[in-house]
């Protein structure tokens, strides 16, 4: 198995890379993954496996872009398996920017245990709500949303425990309904459970533009690029690729710049 | 008693033998020793995403044991090792394939359900290399699926006469035994790797030639006809969008997350352009998804342009036209350059396959993804 997926990994590079010599290499290659059976093929045993057999086919649809029919298969695979709505509720909201699908999804998975927040992946559903409702402008209900993530970390464990991308998303509903107090109590927080975080300094500028703290807020913008451009060093010293610091909010290198040159044109 | 059970057993005996005959001619016989030893040409791998990847190899399954694993142009040596065959098992050096794996078909071996290779069986027809290339080069051939252009200087132009798609490479004519092979590798930078499918001549004429190998559809034998002689002058500018890779389809559709999520630092930027360019066609009914899908070579130019739309049920739908070219023009003219690069590694790309989703509500655009 560990073999199988070694050549996954490296198999795309093989494919990019072909000198006459390698021709033979790649043969080889291709012999070891053909001596696999795909386990596609294998009988399912019940339905939460032939649910994933569906979701795998869903999924390869929607990398080919094949929407049309990578989402009846999405629908299809929650039908089955009612337990992966949360994930497929995850993949309607990060990759097809499809939120009312997203929302139904989410919520129906909510619904299966109703007394209890669930979680998808390693969030509460109540997270993505936030998120999703952040999406479409709805930001009291994101509000409303985010507070139940949090407080319900924050009453258990205290806020030190609480994701500091909740606090950022949650500062981002402020920062929108002008409460730019409110978002920089939250991004502090923020900060302080992730103290290289160029996502919270972001932000926190935002806030600090907001509060008409020019220069402090400057520094903050300053920091975000710093942490955005370590980050990137680190990686690729590490010899890895460089994650967004929250894939569904992902911060931009320009973005920040913009912000700082937003701020130059002020007096 | 006994004889008259014999009797209507004897009744039921012709026609039962008759079913055991038809099941003999119609189940799939295993696959036998003899039938697998021999050499066998590469055709092509079928990747996970339904294209196929030329293979420039062969395998060589002799009757003492040993297998040979090389290239039919000899451009690197050989690898030996050994095959067997025993309960009901291929073993080919250390990996072994339970028969259901393979089959063989019209002489064509496929080995494997993942990504299938095919195989042909090798007839060795001997065909002078000299006369052949004479023959063959500077002038231009085609089938009634291929066009085949060769350059004096070595360079091949590949037209597909149903997409029309032309691609530059090299050819050479190489000998395997006493056959001879057309074969195409390279782009137009390059001769090294990247393989088109291989055509083994069998005969050439001053006016046609004709050659074994896969034609689009399968494994024939096709003849390729003169259409006319070939001037150097007559090779097409090197500023045309071509991939650098013959067999290159398998990166966007990788393991884990699509190869382009990778590209979501440049989005930034891409919506910029989109919000800068974009002049909304307000008109009801223009709602839901546009994807526009091209490639970026690895010289950095566009190509292979497609664009599909769904409603926002996810049902096909054709949008305005106009809404349609104005997206595909800010694609071609006002995207950030500098795709080859890969913004989380940092690394010089070869071809990318580029997926773009532009969602819009009533003609005007809502979002913009990857």
């Amino acid at each position: 198995m560990k073999r199988f997926l070694l050549i996954s990994l490296i198999w795309p590079g093989y494919l990019l890379a072909q000198d006459n010599a390698r021709q033979i290499e790649m043969t080889q290659l291709l012999l070891i993954k053909n001596h696999q059976v795909l386990s596609g093929n294998k009988q399912p045993d019940g339905l939460a496996e032939h649910s994933e057999t569906v979701l795998r086919k869903a999924e390869r649809y929607r990398y080919q872009g094949d929407f049309d029919k990578a989402v009846p298969l999405y629908q299809q695979a929650a039908q089955l398996n009612p337990k992966r709505q949360g994930y497929i509720g995850y993949v309607h909201l990060a990759f097809l920017h499809d939120y009312s699908r997203a929302m139904q999804y989410l919520n129906a998975y909510d619904a299966l245990t109703p007394t209890f927040d669930d979680i998808e992946g390693n969030n509460p559903v109540s997270y993505y709500r936030g998120v999703i409702y952040l999406k479409t402008n709805e930001f009291a209900l994101a509000i409303e949303q985010l507070n139940k993530s949090i407080g319900d970390i924050e009453r258990k464990h205290g806020s030190e425990w609480v994701n500091y991308r909740y606090y950022v998303s949650r500062a981002r509903a402020f920062l929108a309904t002008s409460q730019p107090q409110k978002a920089l109590d939250d991004l502090d927080k923020a900060v302080a459970n992730y103290k290289k975080s160029a996502l919270a300094y972001y932000h926190r500028g935002l806030a600090l533009v907001q509060l008409g703290r020019t220069a402090e807020a400057k520094s903050a913008f300053q920091d975000a690029q710093f942490f955005f451009g370590a980050k990137r060093v680190e990686a690729l010293q590490a010899g890895q690729a460089v994650i967004p610091e929250d894939q569904l909010f992902p911060l931009y290198e320009s973005e920040i710049e913009a912000a700082i040159d937003q701020l130059k044109l002020k007096p | 008693m006994k004889k008259q059970g014999w009797r209507n057993g004897k009744k039921y005996a012709l026609p039962g033998l008759f079913l055991f005959g038809f099941w003999l001619t119609t189940t799939a016989q295993p696959l036998t020793r003899d039938q697998l030893t021999g050499q066998w040409i590469g055709v092509h791998a079928e990747l996970n995403n339904a294209s196929l990847c030329p293979l420039s190899t062969y395998l060589d399954l002799r009757s003492d044991g040993s297998f040979y694993l090389g290239m039919v142009d000899g451009k690197a040596p050989p690898k030996v090792m050994t095959w067997a065959m025993k309960a009901g098992q291929l073993r080919l050096d250390v990996l072994t394939y339970a028969l259901d794996l393979i089959s063989l078909t019209n002489d064509v071996l496929r080995i494997g359900q993942d990504s299938p290779m095919l195989f042909r069986r090798f007839q060795e027809i001997a065909v002078d290399s000299t006369a052949a290339f004479q023959t063959l080069n500077g002038r231009v051939w085609e089938t009634d699926s291929l066009r085949l252009s060769l350059f004096a200087n070595g360079k091949l132009l590949w037209e597909n006469c149903q997409t029309y798609e032309q691609t530059v490479h090299c050819w050479q004519l190489a000998r395997y035994g006493t056959a001879v092979f057309l074969v195409t590798r390279g782009n137009a930078h390059t001769c090294e790797g990247d393989y088109k499918p291989l055509w083994q001549l069998t005969q050439s004429g001053k006016q046609q030639f004709r050659a074994i190998g896969w034609n689009g559809q399968a494994v024939a034998t096709e003849t390729f006809r003169l259409v006319r002689p070939l001037k150097l002058s007559e090779m097409p500018p090197a500023n045309e969008f071509q991939r650098c890779a013959n067999c290159f389809d398998g990166s966007r559709y990788s393991v884990a997350e699509p190869f382009l999520r990778r590209y979501q630092p440049m989005l930034y930027d891409i919506r910029k352009a989109f919000e800068q360019y974009y002049k909304p066609v307000v008109a009801s009914g223009q709602s839901g998804l546009v994807q526009i899908q091209f490639a970026v070579d690895c010289d950095g130019r566009m190509g292979r342009f497609l664009v599909k739309g769904f409603d926002n049920d996810y049902q096909a739908k054709s949008f305005d036209p106009q809404l349609v070219a104005q997206l595909l023009t800010i694609c071609r003219q006002k995207l950030p350059a500098g795709w080859r690069r890969d913004p989380l590694t940092d690394q010089q790309q070869s071809d990318i396959d580029v997926l773009l989703n532009v969602r819009l509500s009533n003609g005007t655009i809502t979002d913009v993804f990857l």
